[in-house]
């Protein structure tokens, strides 16, 4: 968990606070639809697995995210 | 793979020029469709500041002919050398005749002369060089002229989010010429047809003539407004694309051209957003210093955008003895690179 935390920090270009628990949209304030492409991007690079829209549309916690990559 | 390989052709000139009529983002829309919050995103997502517009009756080839007024006269070309021009824009003249053949006539070209249009937006920058380079390699031409021009704007909605504040009308023009000495070039040209609805001007042909239906706007789910007689682009699936696609392409260009990463001084890509580029250069694994930005500066000026970063380029010096990697991509689908070298190429930025 604490490597795909580090994963998802790179997509926003700043130093964020992140937690398994923390909602990935609202880290900053213009969270973008292209952010979300990114974090989809990352997942696929590093995790081999490639997000549909709509699972990546059904997480909202960093730890959703991180049982959808990783099968959980 | 199509891979184009040349050995006796260099780009030895490039023009680029912007319409006179340069814009704020925040002046897009008089009406005010959309509140200040989300053009202040547009400007700092995106990374736009100024948009150019070409005059209402000024074409693509309006755009493109003082350019190639200038470049030609600057590089001292005789008329009557210039042996094929192509012209590549999806905003033309008219269906028929070619606006190369236009163009031709109104440069005062002899008709010892190819002259063919090439259908393309944003990708006809590097589809005309692997077209125009050929002629060159397999001797019918010795110097080939490419102009480059779009005036979307025009039949682009000033309600529509994703284009309005995005796209910026140009014309440019790049110069090759036959060369003796060697001068390896590698070309890789793409097309994935599956995907031709993704960005689209739907009544801008045969399939789908205009009537008073097609002109009645329409919004969408995410609260654009536009007609069929508009530009629509699925901006979701052209960044997914983009953004596999292209840093692929850099590296098969580069491989196939045999060059090492730290062999390649400048990557020149396509500008349709800021965060586009950016996220390709991350995906790209390569450093942030070669690739050169001017999004900010110009907007997404079409196929004009590696023009002008060449011109750019120039105006610091950095355009001489140089190694380049070229991408260019978006709507057929197409995505294509070029990986050449360059070395006192002749250079006109205008105001047109």
């Amino acid at each position: 968990m604490d490597n795909f935390i580090e994963l998802i920090k790179e997509v926003y270009d700043e130093d964020v606070e992140l937690t398994k628990d923390s909602r990935f949209r609202e880290v900053v304030e213009e969270f973008s639809s292209m952010m979300g492409f990114e974090i989809i991007l990352t997942i696929e690079d590093e995790y081999d697995k490639r997000l549909s829209v709509d699972e990546f549309l059904a997480c909202d916690t960093i730890e959703e995210l991180y049982n959808m990559a990783t099968g959980k | 793979m199509p891979v184009i390989r040349t050995n006796h052709v260099k780009i030895v000139g490039v023009g680029s020029g912007l319409p006179k009529n340069k814009m704020s983002i925040y002046d897009v829309d008089k009406d005010n469709y959309f509140p200040k919050e989300k053009i202040d995103k547009m400007h700092n997502n995106v990374g736009i500041n100024n948009l150019y517009e070409a005059d209402i009756n000024q074409t693509a080839a309006d755009l493109c002919y003082p350019v190639a007024e200038a470049l030609i006269e600057k590089l001292g070309w005789e008329k009557d050398s210039i042996d094929g021009l192509i012209f590549s824009t999806e905003t033309p003249d008219y269906t028929t005749p070619a606006t190369a053949c236009f163009l031709q006539g109104k440069l005062g070209l002899s008709t010892d002369c190819i002259a063919i249009d090439i259908t393309s937006g944003c990708p006809g920058s590097i589809n005309t060089i692997g077209v125009g380079s050929q002629f060159i390699e397999t001797g019918a031409c010795r110097r080939v002229l490419i102009l480059l021009g779009n005036t979307v704007r025009r039949t682009t909605s000033k309600q529509d989010y994703g284009l309005a504040y995005l796209i910026s009308d140009a014309g440019a023009a790049v110069a090759l010429e036959y060369t003796e000495e060697e001068n390896p070039t590698t070309i890789i040209m793409y097309a994935d047809g599956s995907q031709y609805e993704k960005l689209i001007l739907p009544t801008s042909g045969f399939r789908h003539p205009k009537t008073p239906e097609t002109a009645i706007v329409k919004e969408d789910e995410y609260g654009n407004r536009r007609s069929m007689d508009q530009y629509y682009m699925d901006g979701h699936s052209i960044f997914d694309f983009a953004a596999r696609a292209v840093p692929r392409i850099l590296k098969e260009v580069r491989k196939e051209h045999g060059w090492e990463e730290d062999d390649v001084d400048y990557y020149l890509l396509h500008q349709p957003n800021l965060y586009m580029v950016n996220l390709i250069i991350k995906r790209a694994k390569s450093s942030t210093d070669k690739f050169p930005i001017n999004i900010t500066k110009y907007g997404n000026t079409s196929n004009a955008s590696i023009s002008l970063l060449m011109n750019d380029l120039n105006d610091e010096n950095k355009l001489s003895n140089t190694n380049l990697v070229m991408s260019s991509f978006g709507g057929g689908l197409y995505w294509n690179a070029v990986a050449t070298h360059v070395d006192d190429v002749c250079c006109i930025k205008m105001t047109v």
